[in-house]
């Protein structure tokens, strides 16, 4: 039971951390998004932030708890800072929209939460028996065990002496290792079901906004295809596809990379088809690349993601400098990249113990 | 991808991966019918974008002759499928069959084009193995087997040092670690992989000391072969192993006995030894 209203707790905290740092950043951004696409920024900004602060931490061996309680501090000025900025503009609205999400949505917004919930639930109620989840989850339970920032084998539990590139420059797995640690969650019931239905959630809203940009609007038709998304992830079986990972690996960042990463470029295409000069599509992007490095080191392959959907839109739209930020988004997984080889060759090593 | 390499496929290698990655589904195909119809008769300039990723992809990291000079360099072969995320085919073919329900005019017949485009995609698609079919509904809500729990109780309640060196058999030596980090499985995951046939995980030497000894204990423990009982002593003494859990229908109580090994208690799929080897 303790561990049920710990879940409940975490999911709802977490979701609100999300939405106020979305807020932020629209602010900041000056981004005219409704409350989806501010949710899904506030995600992306969020993991790209905390790739930042956290990498650093743990190459410089600070424990968890210290670098959960830097992260508390952050995530509370976080929420404040949305709290104030957006009281005004809420107060009045609140009332209005809802008519409005009514209007605009009809029957069709319940056919989408249905799918959603569902699409919760199987999250929820299923048992994963893969192999990988002994790295992934051992990682977030050994690193609150010894409260470190993965500097032991989660496989069995001796301190590494040097860190593995490939696993270290992501820090998603450190995320809910410091959730774990700052309200208590099992590390099991945070990957497996809290942060996983927030995945599940987001990567929805994305499908969401998507159908958005593609419909013009529509949101009864952006709704539908929601639905049929979900449909298809539900009926793409292979032990490869996207689906598969979604439904029953939720809790691995190489989830979030198809899930989430990967349609966000489509987003920022379509984006970018309808609002040619929009900065705004570039910056999100970015906080897309960063983010994708959170997930998984896989996000090596998301320069031909961004190069796939962006640089064709480029050309049609005639706005040659978008080559260029196209160039600047694809930085950090080159970054990673170069690191990745250096240690791979010897020229870098980056010590654990 | 398991079994499929760039050296034995050559550019026959992207199609049998993609054919891998999408096994009986068909939404490729309507992806494909998608794309062409835009190509045609497309006035959605929106559409253009799904146009935009097929060309990109196929001129790069789909082309057979890019894969297999440029690509078969960087060692991706494993991990090629990922590639297969990029292509927008599901929001593709979501989009598609949307416009096909918005089609008609009246409400009664897109409702009955709602649900004919979701039967066919019911019928063209593949269901998920574990999730559509035979879910595998978790027993309890950190999603590992219950008697895991009672088994790590078993073991704290004994243990005398911290970070109990245990043996688990299979079902229970990748999980525990998720579950109870302060516990130590003496099998490494990666050995018992490679033993199982798989050098996915990673290739051993099996000439060396560490090999060997872990192959004395899984071939015990997990494989039900009890030829080599001294094997199996010695490599309980050199790995400091406390505690060997096994499965309660191992057949293995008599060996384990034998071999130095005290039962101390029974969960309801498992026994619990603790090992006293003596001097």
């Amino acid at each position: 039971m303790k561990e049920l209203i710990l879940a409940c707790a975490g999911f709802v905290i977490e979701g609100v951390v999300f939405y106020a740092a979305g807020s932020v950043v629209s602010r900041i951004l000056k981004l005219k998004a409704d409350r989806t696409l501010t949710f899904i920024v506030g995600y992306l900004a969020y993991f790209s932030v905390f790739e930042l602060m956290i990498v650093p931490m743990t190459l410089k061996w600070v424990s968890l708890t210290t670098a959960g309680r830097i992260w508390a501090v952050l995530m509370v000025l976080c929420v404040m800072a949305a709290f104030f900025l957006g009281k005004k503009n809420e107060k009045d609205k609140w009332r209005s929209n809802l008519q409005k999400v009514w209007e605009n949505h009809s029957i069709m917004l319940a056919v989408a939460g249905i799918a959603i919930v569902v699409q919760c639930l199987i999250v929820i109620f299923y048992q994963d028996t893969t192999l990988d989840a002994t790295y992934y989850v051992g990682n977030v339970s050994t690193s609150v065990y010894t409260d470190t920032l993965a500097r032991y084998n989660p496989y069995n539990g001796v301190i590494l002496k040097k860190f593995k590139a490939r696993y270290i420059f992501s820090a998603y797995p450190m995320n809910n290792a410091v959730w774990c640690r700052l309200l208590g969650i099992h590390p099991l019931v945070q990957t497996k079901t809290v942060m996983s239905c927030i995945n599940v959630i987001t990567a929805n809203l994305i499908i969401y906004q998507i159908g958005k940009k593609m419909f013009e609007d529509d949101r009864k038709k952006a709704d539908l295809m929601v639905v049929f998304v979900c449909i298809m992830q539900l009926f793409s079986g292979t032990i490869y596809s996207a689906g598969t990972f979604f439904f029953t690996r939720s809790y691995e960042g190489k989830t979030l990379l198809a899930n989430i990463a990967i349609p966000m470029v489509l987003l920022c295409a379509l984006w970018l088809l309808r609002e040619k000069t929009s900065r705004n599509v570039w910056a999100v992007l970015f906080l897309t690349a960063v983010s994708a490095l959170t997930f998984s080191g896989s996000a090596i392959i998301f320069p031909v993601a961004i190069a796939a959907g962006m640089i064709p839109v480029v050309l049609w739209n005639r706005k040659f400098s978008g080559l260029f930020y196209c160039g600047l988004c694809m930085l950090p997984s080159v970054a990673y990249a170069i690191v990745f080889f250096a240690t791979k060759l010897k020229w870098l090593t980056l010590a654990a113990s | 991808m398991a079994g499929v390499t760039l050296k034995e496929l050559g550019l026959q290698f992207v199609k049998v991966c993609m054919e891998t990655y999408w096994g009986s589904c068909w939404y490729p195909l309507l992806f494909l019918i998608g794309v062409l119809c835009t190509l045609i008769w497309g006035r959605k300039k929106n559409a253009m974008v799904f146009i935009g990723y097929t060309a990109f992809l196929a001129l790069t990291v789909y082309n057979p002759i890019v894969v297999k000079y440029i690509l078969s360099r960087v060692k991706f072969e494993t991990e090629y499928y990922r590639f297969f995320w990029i292509l927008p085919v599901i929001p593709a073919v979501a989009y598609y069959a949307v416009r096909l329900v918005s089609a008609p005019g009246k409400k009664w017949l897109k409702f009955f084009m709602a649900l004919l485009v979701t039967a066919a995609l019911v019928v063209l698609g593949n269901p998920l193995q574990g999730v559509i079919t035979d879910f595998a509904r978790a027993e309890n809500i950190y999603k590992i087997p219950n008697d895991l729990r009672a088994v790590c109780d078993v073991i704290h309640q004994n243990q005398e040092g911290t970070l109990p060196h245990v043996v688990f058999e299979s079902s229970l030596n990748n999980v525990v670690r998720q579950y109870d980090a302060g516990i130590r499985p003496v099998i490494n995951r990666n050995v018992s992989i490679y033993r199982a046939g798989s050098t996915v995980a990673g290739k051993f030497k099996e000439d060396s000391n560490y090999y060997k000894i872990q192959k004395a204990l899984l071939d015990v423990i997990d494989y039900h072969m009890y030829e080599e009982p001294d094997k199996f002593r010695r490599a309980l003494r050199s790995t400091t192993t406390e505690f060997v859990v096994t499965s309660t229908d191992a057949g293995n109580y008599e060996f384990l006995v034998n071999a130095g090994c005290v039962l101390i208690a029974q969960t309801e799929s498992h026994y619990v030894y603790r090992v006293e080897l003596g001097e």
